[in-house]
Formats: C-alpha cells, sequence, structure tokens
C-alpha cells in the first residue's frame, strides 16, 4: 500500500513539473526537440528568379524541385520570383537536387547541383519557336466549313473546325472567316520539324498535307477539298427541271418539271416513283394556196402540248454515286389536249455538282399525236380554218438540273 | 437628301454546309419562266372600212382618160366622206395608194351591189363583176386599168373570163383589201366606194 501512494506522489510531481514547463533531464519533451533542431540544423531553402534570354522575367514558370524523397512543385510569381524552403530535420548539405522548369512557350529546362547551403539562382529560359497557323478550305471556289482539321506536330495533335458564319456584335451575317481555322504550334527545331495536316468532311475525300514548321510564312493558307466519289446520305426526295433545245426541223422547246421519290427499302432503293409535267412545243409550218399565179404562204404556228402524268425510274448504277449515276425510266402521262396516253421512255445519267445539286443528261422519246391547223384560202376574207392531225415522233436530248433533299 | 442606310442579311437564304442555296430560289425561277411570256395585241376598228379591223387602204382622189379622150374624176376617200357618186365610163381605172399597202396579195374588186361582209369576209362575192389581184400579171399594185381584170363566174377565181364593160345607167361599188404575208387573214382594206357608169 504505501509503495503504491509513492508511485501516485511521483507521477502526480512528474505531471506537474511537465505542465509547468520546467525543464527535468530524461523528459521527453517534442517541442523541446524540435526548438532544439532549428537551432542546430538550418532549412532546405533557395529561391531565384526565371527569365527569357532576353532578360524580361517569365511568370508562371512551373518548377518541381526533387530532393531525396521529397518532391515539391511551385510556379514563379509575376515578376518570376520563386523560393522552395524544406523544412527537415536532417542536414543535406551536399545532397543533390533536381530542379526542372516547364512553360509550354520555353524550351524544357532541369539541372541537378549539390545543395550548398541558400542559394539565389537565376534561370534564363530559351523561348520555343511558335507559329499561329492560318488556313482555309475550299470546294471549288467556296469557303468550306465544317471540315474537321487535325493538326500533327511532333506529339502534339491538335483537333479543329473550320468556320462558319455567323451573326456578329451588331447583328450582321457575317461570313469573313467561313472555311477557316487557325491553331498556335510550338516548336523547339523549326529548321526539321513538319507540320502534318488532315482534312476530313462527310462527303469529301480526305486530305492531307505536311509543311516544315520553317516555311510557313505566316499568310493564310489555301487548301482545295475534293468530293468524295459518292454521296454518303444521299436524300431520297428529288426535284428536277429539264429543257431541250429545238435542235432540227420542226423541233420544240421542251420543259419538264419532276419530282421523285425513291424507296426507302434496302432491296428497292434503286426504284423511284414519282410525278412528271412536261410540255413540248411544236412548230409546223404550213403552206397556203393563195390568189392564182402567186407562190404559196406559208403560216408558221407553234403548238404547245402539256403531258401530266404518274412516272417510274430504275437507277441502274447506284443511285448515290457522284459521276454518271445511270438511269432508265418511263412516264406515263396524259396527253392534256386530247387525254390520251403517252409513253415518254428515257435513259439518262446525272452527277452531281455538290452533294445536292446535280445535272442530269437524258434521252427521252415521245409520240403523240397533235391537232394542227389548216387553212384555204379565201379571196372574199378570212381563210377558212380546219384541223389535221398528226402523229408526232420526238427523240429529245435535255439536260436538266434536279435537287435533292 | 435625306440619308439612309441599307442593310444586307442573308438571314432568309439558307446555306446549307456544302454551300447549296435553298430550294425556294429554284422555285422562284421556274415560275418567272412560265409567266414571264404574254402575247398583247391592239386592233382599231374603223366601220368604215370593208374590214372593219383592218388597216386603212389609202384612195386619194384621181383622174383617168378614157379611150375616147375623155377625162373622169374619181374622188376617192373625200367622195366617201360627203358621200359623192362619181360618174365613170364602163371601163374604169381602179386606184389606191400603193404606199398604204404592206402586202403583195391584193384583191381588187368591182360589185353590181353594195358590198356585204360578215366576221368571216364578203358574204357576196357572187355580185362581182371585175376583179384584179397580185397574181394577175398585168396591172401594177396601185394603179389598175379595167383591161388588166377580168371576170369570174360562179364566185369561183380560177374561172375567169376576159372582162366585160360594165353596163351602163348603173351604180356599182368598188373596193380593195390586202391578205397578211401568210394568206390568212385580212390585214389592210380600203373604203367601200361607188361610182355611176353613164
Amino acid at each position: 500500500m504505501r509503495i503504491r501512494i509513492v508511485f501516485i506522489t511521483l507521477y502526480l510531481l512528474l505531471f506537474i513539473l511537465q505542465i509547468s514547463g520546467i525543464e527535468y533531464p530524461g523528459l521527453k519533451n517534442p517541442v523541446y526537440s524540435e526548438n532544439k533542431i532549428k537551432d542546430t540544423i538550418a532549412p532546405v531553402r533557395f529561391s531565384g528568379v526565371t527569365a527569357n534570354i532576353f532578360n524580361e522575367p517569365v511568370d508562371s514558370v512551373k518548377i518541381t524541385v526533387s530532393l531525396e524523397n521529397m518532391t515539391k512543385i511551385i510556379y514563379s510569381d509575376n515578376e518570376g520570383n520563386f523560393d522552395i524552403e524544406f523544412l527537415t530535420d536532417q542536414d543535406y548539405i551536399g545532397k543533390s537536387i533536381l530542379i526542372k522548369f516547364y512553360k509550354q512557350d520555353y524550351k524544357s529546362f532541369d539541372t541537378t547541383f549539390a545543395y550548398s547551403g541558400y542559394t539565389n539562382l537565376i534561370i534564363s529560359l530559351v523561348p520555343r519557336y511558335k507559329i499561329l497557323l492560318k488556313g482555309r478550305i475550299f470546294i471549288a471556289n467556296s469557303p468550306l466549313e465544317g471540315v474537321n482539321v487535325t493538326v500533327s506536330h511532333s506529339k502534339d495533335i491538335q483537333h479543329l473546325t473550320t468556320l462558319g458564319c455567323y451573326y456578329d456584335d451588331e447583328n450582321f451575317w457575317n461570313c469573313l472567316y467561313l472555311g477557316m481555322f487557325k491553331t498556335e504550334v510550338i516548336s523547339d527545331n523549326p529548321e526539321e520539324d513538319s507540320i502534318n495536316l488532315t482534312f476530313s468532311k462527310s462527303g469529301f475525300k480526305t486530305q492531307y498535307h505536311n509543311l516544315k514548321f520553317s516555311d510557313y510564312s505566316g499568310d493564310v493558307l489555301k487548301f482545295k477539298m475534293h468530293y468524295a466519289d459518292s454521296i454518303p446520305c444521299l436524300p431520297n426526295n428529288n426535284l428536277a427541271l429539264r429543257i431541250s433545245y429545238p435542235f432540227g426541223k420542226n423541233s420544240g422547246w421542251y420543259f419538264n418539271l419532276s419530282f421523285y421519290h425513291r424507296l426507302n427499302k434496302v432491296n428497292f432503293s434503286r426504284f423511284a416513283g414519282g410525278l412528271e409535267f412536261s410540255s413540248l412545243t411544236y412548230k409546223k409550218s404550213t403552206a397556203v394556196s393563195t390568189l392564182p399565179g402567186l407562190e404559196p404562204a406559208y403560216f408558221d404556228s407553234t403548238y404547245v402540248s402539256l403531258f401530266i402524268g404518274p412516272s417510274a425510274l430504275f437507277y441502274i448504277s447506284k443511285p448515290n454515286t457522284r459521276l454518271f449515276s445511270t438511269y432508265i425510266g418511263s412516264s406515263f402521262s396524259i396527253n392534256l389536249a386530247d387525254k390520251q396516253f403517252v409513253f415518254q421512255p428515257f435513259a439518262g445519267t446525272r452527277f452531281f455538282m455538290d452533294l445536292r445539286k446535280s445535272i442530269s443528261v437524258e434521252v427521252r422519246y415521245i409520240n403523240y399525236s397533235l391537232d394542227i391547223r389548216n387553212y384555204t384560202f379565201n379571196y372574199l376574207g378570212y381563210a377558212f380554218p380546219s384541223t389535221k392531225s398528226i402523229s408526232v415522233h420526238k427523240l429529245l436530248i435535255n439536260a436538266g438540273i434536279q435537287i435533292n433533299f | 437628301m435625306q440619308g439612309f442606310k441599307l442593310i444586307f442579311k442573308t438571314k432568309t437564304m439558307n446555306i446549307y454546309a456544302d454551300g447549296s442555296p435553298s430550294i425556294s430560289c429554284f422555285l422562284v425561277l421556274l415560275l418567272f419562266l412560265i409567266f414571264s411570256c404574254e402575247e398583247s395585241s391592239v386592233n382599231i376598228v374603223n366601220d368604215n372600212l370593208i374590214f372593219s379591223g383592218s388597216n386603212e387602204i389609202l384612195v386619194p382622189g384621181y383622174s383617168y382618160i378614157s379611150g375616147t379622150g375623155r377625162i373622169f374624176m374619181i374622188s376617192g376617200d373625200e367622195g366617201f366622206e360627203n358621200d359623192i357618186t362619181d360618174t365613170v365610163n364602163n371601163t374604169p381605172v381602179i386606184e389606191w395608194d400603193s404606199a398604204s399597202v404592206k402586202s403583195q396579195t391584193v384583191v381588187a374588186a368591182i360589185f353590181n351591189d353594195a358590198i356585204k361582209t360578215d366576221q368571216a369576209g364578203i358574204i357576196n362575192g357572187n355580185n362581182i363583176v371585175w376583179l384584179w389581184h397580185t397574181g394577175v400579171p398585168d396591172g401594177n399594185i396601185g394603179q389598175v386599168s379595167f383591161n388588166d381584170g377580168y371576170s369570174i363566174q360562179n364566185n369561183d377565181i380560177e374561172n375567169k373570163s376576159p372582162p366585160v364593160p360594165l353596163t351602163g345607167d348603173h351604180i356599182y361599188y368598188w373596193g380593195v383589201w390586202a391578205f397578211d404575208v401568210t394568206g390568212t387573214k385580212i390585214i389592210s382594206s380600203s373604203k367601200m366606194f361607188k361610182f355611176y357608169v353613164e
């Protein structure tokens, strides 16, 4: 029991001594230990300034410092100054320190040195070569928007898209930058580095271009895209206007306006049905015997025949073929003059000017009856009119434009 | 001068990504082509002419000398206005202003009755007693003597015979008309004149 009281008293005494801060040999005190180190070992600390080769301060330089198993990352301030301190209880005098400086616009710089106490470093960074690469992409003579541009340089790959028109701040429709792209490219070795450009867009052939970094003069580069061999998403409807020039005797103008809808079924995608409206002018010169002793007179009449009716069409080659998509078909139209059915078989081909518009050239045969006027001369007044029915056979070569939508 | 601001906006014109214009432009162009052709004509009606819808063949007053040396006066358009009946011999000379006729198909005729017409033309062709036209080798446009023409039977222009001198003490009517180049329409005609054959 006595022994227990002695131990408790001793313990309380030690506790009082500890909280009162009185030094006592053999007592472990952490505050006491740290202050002791501070007095004996200086922290690892160095500072410096980052500048470029023109002695201009460089800010926001990423500085990575490695000391044995410790690493610190800091950034230089607006005036290029940086300051690093490692609090440690060890002596690092003579130990090597690895320090790296990195900024996008400058060449990376790293160095290793032996720590010999507080040091003030002056780091001179060498700027990297930088260009603002500008280009404009055309299809024929029209700037093309929405082209995917890939700019590859070293390990950097940038993905861009050419610009379109837009409404500016004053609400004007601005197409100043239509089809343009620009990006910043940085190089360490401009004499040997090259830039690879890739242009791609649906419906166009992918284009590849290379240029040497040092060859770029700063101008807006012009590139031309070319249409792909097929239309990627061919619309099912098309509206077409065809005109035939009146070659030959008795030939007239032929106008045709048609609407076709291509079937959306997989196995019948080459079939299309539609409605055609066409008109054909027919020029006829008729002789009239007039007064005895005079040469016959001639009167020229132009007859306009109108046809309207359904039509069917079959694409021999794939309908989305860009050049020379050939087709055959026939319309089953009604001659509005005599209400007779008229077949107009045709064969044609078309080629696309862009992704929507195409030019078609067609051969069409038409056979119909036409009532023409005849006159019998009347020396006492107006000639006596009469009607004569003739059969008209025409092989027409027409050209037209189609809009697919 | 009041200033103005011209603002261009292509907001209404849709431009697709590939640069193709909208279909509305195509339709507007098509409608323009269809409705841009229009024909107009103006007809001047002159009821004094034989064919009222035609141009006038002028007949200025003139005179001619008969085979016996007598001089006969034809008052022409002026006589028509004043309702004068000229007196002529039985082989009168017919004249008109050739400059007012723009045709090579011209007919001149003397009727023994007033000339009657309807919309198709002269309906009393059987009253023709003397006829001349440009298919006849004799005579010129603008001046025809009686012997240059001929007589016809049964209103048949092909069935012609030498001219028969007009019957005396009788009033005759005469006129000139011309056809267009196609021979199907009357484009010019004179007034209907009358004279008295002594």
